[in-house]
Formats: structure tokens, C-alpha cells, sequence
């Protein structure tokens, strides 16, 4: 856990509290994040509680013939996007740390991301 | 201060809202949110907890004499008091 | 106050819906003199401007409501170009670029609404008080 002295503002804040394959929800919140990144926002993801199976490793969707959700958040970077952040109450309940992630995102206590949440000029959840 | 808006009764949901909010931050429970004041009591004794009257009467609930019931002239109020707004469902 | 509104809820959909909370919001806050930026339908969102939608005798009309709350106000409805096409949500260009001889299409976004990107969305965050999320 990070010992909190600073708490970074963005202008736009992400929050991702969905799992990728349950419903349309992780897609269509990834797309907008991307957009964000494109125009050059100053903006943030948390990938909080369902939301962080999004970032488990391993994902293979050619049996599914599903879009690859995996794939698809990999670009984050590409798109100037790299302040992620993983609730980390919600790892320990998913028994998930950070080794099973394809990204790196760094954790933080439900008491910063409350603190993230009150700093963000707005805030888009998906 | 942030305002919350929880609009479904679910558990995982209301956890991650609650253990986030700072006891300065407002809660505002609309649509199937309202029950999960029906069924917690001590988040009807929070400070700064509000739930949409339409939504409760709805439902045929009675949360008036535990909690803020607001109108929506209230509900927009709040936004514009707070900020951000996130939304939990 | 100026506020941007994100409507991810649908008016008939598997979890409760807020879309009736999202139109009862937006026509309070107009009402008290506040404005709107802009109202960006997403996701599932998009079936709140399908004028296919049929509602039966009797009971409100969201989308019809939607559409004379829009033109009332002038409102800058946008509907997510992505979301709206996965839903059989078109308008006339999309209608016709999509249509083949085997696939008959209907123009049935209700009009007063646009489909366009989700640049929208950014550039609304960006220039509104205030960014709601009704999902």
C-alpha cells in the first residue's frame, strides 16, 4: 500500500467498477477512455471491485468469438493513458495481485480513491 | 465533496460506495437504491444520506420518519453543491 | 449551473432502469434555470431514441418525452455512433450506407438527436460544472 501524501488531480477520472465480458459495460467504458486519451486529457482509470478482472492476464476470446477486451485495454498506453490504479481492497477479496495483471496499475487504499474521486474536476463510471 | 449516486440494491456495490465516501461527502440513493435503505439501519443514521421521495413511494416503501426523502429541485441542488458526482450501480 | 448529462440506462432493460430518473433530472433542472450542455446517450442508452419503440395506451412515453424535452429546450442530444449502430439505432445516412437489397433498415432515430462520436462525450466532460451518470 502506498503512503499517501500527495494525491494527483485529473480533470477527468474513469472509474471501472465492471467485469469485460458480463455485459457491454467494460467495452463501451474502455472506448470512451480511449477517446479521452486521444484528445490529451489530463485523466486517470481506477479499476475498482468486478472492474479489475478486466486487467487479469490469459485472456483468450477465439472460442468465445468474442472481441478481445485484453487486447483492446493493452492500447491504453499508446493512447498517453498510464495513470491506472487497482483498488486494493478488491484484489485481496478476488485473491488477485498484481503479478496476474498484463498492465500496471498501482494500488490503492478505498481511502484514496475516495480522496482521487473528490480532487477529479469529473468523473464518467462504467 | 463528492456526491454519490446509488441506484441498484446490491451489496458488492453499496460496500465499495460506503467504504470510498468521506464522512463530508453526500449520498444520494435513487431507483432500486432506495432499498437498500429498507434494509441497512445504520446507513439511515449517516449524515448526509438523501433518497429520491419518488423513488420510495414507488416502491410502497416508508423511509420518511429515518430519512431526507428529496424532490428532484433538491436532487439538483445537491449536484450543484457537490462535485464531482459518481455513480454506483 | 451547466450540466452534461450521460445516459447509459435504457427505458425497458434488465436492471432497473434510471432512464425516467435521467428525464425527470434533466426537465427539474431546466425548469430551475439551469443548463444543459449537452445529453450524450451511450451504451444501452441509445434505445432512449428509437422511435420504433411503440409504448402502449396509457403509459408515459419516455422517448417522446425525451424528444419534446430536446426540442422544448434546444438541447444538444447526441447519441453515441458506436452504441446506437450495435442497436439498430439509425439515422438517415446510416441507414442508407447499411442497407442492402437483402437487408431492409429503417431511419429511426427520433428526430432532434444526432449520432456522432464519442469525442462528444470528452469535449462535454471538459466543458460542463457538472457530469452526471445515469446508468
Amino acid at each position: 500500500m502506498e503512503t499517501q501524501t500527495h494525491i494527483a488531480q485529473y480533470d477527468l477520472l474513469f472509474i471501472f467498477s465492471h467485469s469485460p465480458y458480463g455485459s457491454s459495460l467494460g467495452r463501451e467504458g474502455l472506448e470512451a477512455a480511449l477517446a479521452a486519451g486521444a484528445f490529451d486529457q489530463n485523466m486517470a482509470i481506477i479499476f475498482m471491485g468486478e472492474g479489475l478482472w478486466q486487467l487479469k492476464s490469459q485472456q483468450d476470446t477465439v472460442d468465445a468469438q468474442r472481441k478481445n477486451h485484453q487486447k483492446m485495454t493493452s492500447a491504453l498506453p499508446m493512447f498517453g493513458i498510464d495513470a491506472l490504479y487497482a483498488q486494493a481492497s478488491g484484489l485481496d477479496e478476488r485473491q488477485l495481485d498484481l503479478s496476474d495483471f498484463y498492465l500496471a496499475a498501482k494500488p490503492v487504499s478505498d481511502e484514496t480513491i475516495g480522496e482521487l474521486i473528490r480532487q477529479a474536476k469529473q468523473v464518467l463510471s462504467f | 465533496m463528492t456526491l454519490h449516486i446509488v441506484s441498484q440494491n446490491n451489496p458488492f456495490v453499496l460496500k465499495n460506495c460506503l467504504a470510498v465516501a468521506g464522512p463530508n461527502d453526500a449520498l444520494v440513493f435513487i431507483n432500486d437504491g432506495v432499498y437498500a435503505l429498507a434494509t441497512h439501519a445504520a446507513l439511515v443514521k449517516r449524515p448526509l444520506t438523501y433518497a429520491l421521495a419518488h423513488d420510495i413511494t414507488t416502491r410502497g416503501l416508508t423511509l420518511n420518519h429515518l430519512i431526507e426523502p428529496l424532490s428532484y429541485s433538491q436532487f439538483v441542488a445537491l449536484s450543484c453543491q457537490y462535485n464531482p458526482v459518481q455513480s454506483w450501480y | 449551473m451547466l450540466f452534461t448529462l450521460v445516459i447509459h440506462a435504457a427505458p425497458h432493460s434488465l436492471l432497473g432502469s434510471t432512464a425516467y430518473n435521467a428525464y425527470q433530472f434533466a426537465q427539474c433542472l431546466l425548469q430551475e434555470g439551469h443548463r444543459i450542455h449537452r445529453l450524450f446517450f451511450y451504451g444501452e442508452g441509445v434505445h432512449n431514441l428509437n422511435a420504433q419503440a411503440i409504448t402502449p395506451q396509457g403509459e408515459f412515453d419516455l422517448p417522446a418525452a425525451w424528444q419534446a424535452l430536446i426540442e422544448q429546450y434546444q438541447l444538444d442530444s447526441v447519441v453515441c455512433i458506436a452504441a446506437a449502430l450495435r442497436r439498430g439505432v439509425l439515422d438517415d445516412n446510416e441507414q442508407k450506407r447499411h442497407q442492402t437489397p437483402q437487408r431492409a433498415l429503417a431511419n429511426n432515430l427520433l428526430t432532434g438527436s444526432e449520432l456522432s462520436g464519442l469525442g462528444q462525450l470528452i469535449d462535454a466532460t471538459a466543458h460542463s460544472d457538472r457530469t452526471i451518470t445515469f446508468a
